[in-house]
């Protein structure tokens, strides 16, 4: 086992923060789950008009929603200082001075924050296996979307771990993250709302292409997608838009995996 | 063995911190760094663990050239940094435990040289306390415990006892010593000069990353050169009438300097017989003498003059 990872694990197993948070996720995610069958069952036992596919989808979506933004705020919070919290207290050069390359301390940094994520997005997994009995959503549209808000988490920690790997100290890197995030999942797809504006009234093809540009990377995107497609909306661009968010956040991920070892080969220098 | 060849550190900050910078420190020695504060001491031996990449030159440790390299360098040499970057909230048995892995030792391996470790470091008492829980002098031998587990044939010492009061500086001095026994390389930059002076055979002294001349042509020297106060010691003089008495011994052909304010004399002698015939030549000349003794010039006494610009054959 990677000696970074076995130390996170061994870290985070410890960390009473970690508990709290998911605990915190759990409650909210019981909560919803229990409101939502108690108003299936009044509907049911007063309008005499019993829907449970309404229920499984109010679950579903509800819980992938959830999962999704708190993978999208959590995520990278806890990649954001992996590698600049080992330069603020000064134990990269033992690691430096010693037979791990760079890569395996990035690929040892790189576990420790996807096994967080992997940790929150799992949470949900109980949630969803109750949704998926209710029924109401399609079973490949389910689990697509859990897988995909997943990969969402693992690619923005990567991301946020690979910035980390630019910076001496971790406030920095938290703030360049968040600039990043907002800028990714906010003002761009703005910016592309307002690009819209100057496409050829009778071109729809612009549009397409300002789709592609600004918003089908998004990281809620596919999540929008899957929705709209249980609602008997066409995906659009059909299953290549999907395909393309994720072929955009493997780059990322590259891009930021990458990142972080240039960072840590830089400090031989 | 270490070989730095004539290295050249320039930071991106544009700070020359190591100016040509040549050092052979030849297997089982204790070498000993000293130099004030940004002299380059701290630079030159990130450069010989491969830390830092120089402008121009190399260093070899036992025929590998590890410059720049810090995984190469790995193999031979373990650094112990200042400041020393432990990792604080995990448990002293963790913190050997997780380097033990990261040196990729075997779970045997690992415990048997934990267990060396903790033996010579006397860590036993602390192994389940959080690493933050500890004091300065205890996260110092933890530090070099680290170091050990490689079981590397040059170890760098970077201010070991900065920071610790004498009876934690004493005993981590008495534990390089007992290292440095074993017939490893140490290379220790220490400004507590008294301990080094004890500890180290040989010496240079650094300043702008160059090397001090301590006597003519000469930039290291040994302790027993040192303690011989390099065949000019000092002998110093109290008497009843310093004047009458310098003025006698200059005289009579005796290198001093004129008394100090509070009167005394300092003879430089070359050797014992030499400084018996300075204070007969007071005697003879009716002056009481209530003190001779030889100054013994200790290694604070050497960096101080040479950074005063004034080297041991200058006196």
């Amino acid at each position: 086992m990677n000696p970074l990872f076995w130390l996170d694990l061994r870290l985070r197993v410890r960390e009473r923060r970690l508990w709290v948070i998911a605990g915190f996720f759990v409650i909210m995610l019981a909560a919803i789950s229990g409101l939502t069958t108690a108003v299936a069952w009044q509907e049911g036992r007063f309008t005499n008009v019993r829907d449970p596919g309404e229920t499984g989808r109010t679950l579903a979506w509800t819980t992938l929603w959830c999962q999704a933004i708190l993978l999208f705020i959590l995520a990278p919070l806890a990649s954001a200082c992996r590698l600049s919290q080992e330069r603020e207290q000064r134990t990269l050069p033992a690691l430096i001075n010693s037979p791990l390359s760079a890569n395996r301390i990035a690929r040892g940094k790189l576990f420790g924050a996807w096994s967080f994520a992997l940790w929150l997005g799992v949470l949900a997994l109980p949630f969803l296996a109750v949704a998926h009995l209710w029924g109401g959503v399609l079973p490949s549209s389910l689990w697509l979307c859990f897988g995909l808000n997943l990969l969402m988490g693992l690619t923005l920690s990567t991301m946020a771990m690979g910035l980390s790997g630019l910076f001496g100290r971790s406030l920095t890197a938290y703030l360049a993250t968040g600039a990043l995030l907002f800028f990714w999942a906010a003002a761009w797809p703005l910016i592309g709302m307002l690009a819209t504006g100057l496409r050829h009234p009778d071109n729809d093809r612009h549009v397409a292409v300002l789709a592609y540009i600004f918003w089908y990377h998004s990281p809620f995107y596919p999540c929008i997608a899957l929705m709209a497609r249980e609602s008997g909306e066409r995906i659009a661009e059909g299953w290549w838009s999907i395909l393309y968010a994720v072929g955009v956040w493997m780059l990322l991920a590259f891009g930021g995996y990458r990142l972080a070892v240039r960072g840590l080969r830089r400090e031989v220098y | 063995m270490i070989i730095v060849d004539a290295i050249h550190k320039r930071y991106p900050t544009g700070v020359e911190a190591v100016r040509g910078l040549s050092l052979e420190v030849p297997a089982g020695e204790v070498f000993g760094l000293v130099g004030p504060n940004g002299a380059g001491k701290s630079t030159l031996l990130k450069l010989i663990a491969g830390l830092l990449r120089p402008e121009r030159g190399g260093v070899r440790v036992d025929g590998e050239d590890v410059t720049g390299r810090p995984a190469a360098a790995a193999r031979l040499v373990g650094l112990m940094p200042d400041p020393l970057g432990v990792y604080t909230d995990i448990t002293c048995l963790e913190y050997l435990e997780f380097f033990g892995r990261v040196l990729e030792l075997s779970a045997r391996v690992r415990r048997e040289r934990i267990k060396e470790a903790v033996a010579l470091l006397e860590l036993d008492p602390w192994l389940e306390a959080e690493v933050e829980t500890l004091s300065a002098g205890w996260q110092r031998r933890l530090a070099l415990g680290r170091v050990l587990l490689s079981r590397v044939p040059v170890l760098l010492l970077d201010e070991p006892a900065a920071g610790l009061d004498v009876k934690a500086r004493a005993d981590l001095l008495a534990i390089v010593r007992r290292i440095a026994s074993s017939g490893r390389t140490v290379i220790v930059s220490s400004h507590i000069l008294p301990e080094l002076q004890e500890l180290a055979d040989r010496f240079g002294i650094l300043d702008k990353g160059s090397w001090l001349e301590v006597m003519h042509g000469q930039v290291y020297f040994r302790r027993d050169e040192l303690t011989a106060g390099f065949g000019a010691a000092f002998w110093e003089l109290r008497c009843a009438a310093p004047e009458q008495a310098y003025r006698t011994m200059v005289a009579r052909g005796f290198d001093l300097p004129p008394p100090t304010p509070d009167g005394m004399l300092r003879v430089v002698a070359a050797d014992a017989a030499r400084a018996s015939e300075a204070l007969a030549v007071v005697v003879s000349a009716g002056i009481a003498v209530y003190d001779f003794h030889r100054h013994a010039t200790g290694l604070t006494d050497v960096v101080l003059r040479c950074l005063e610009g004034q080297p041991e054959e200058k006196r």
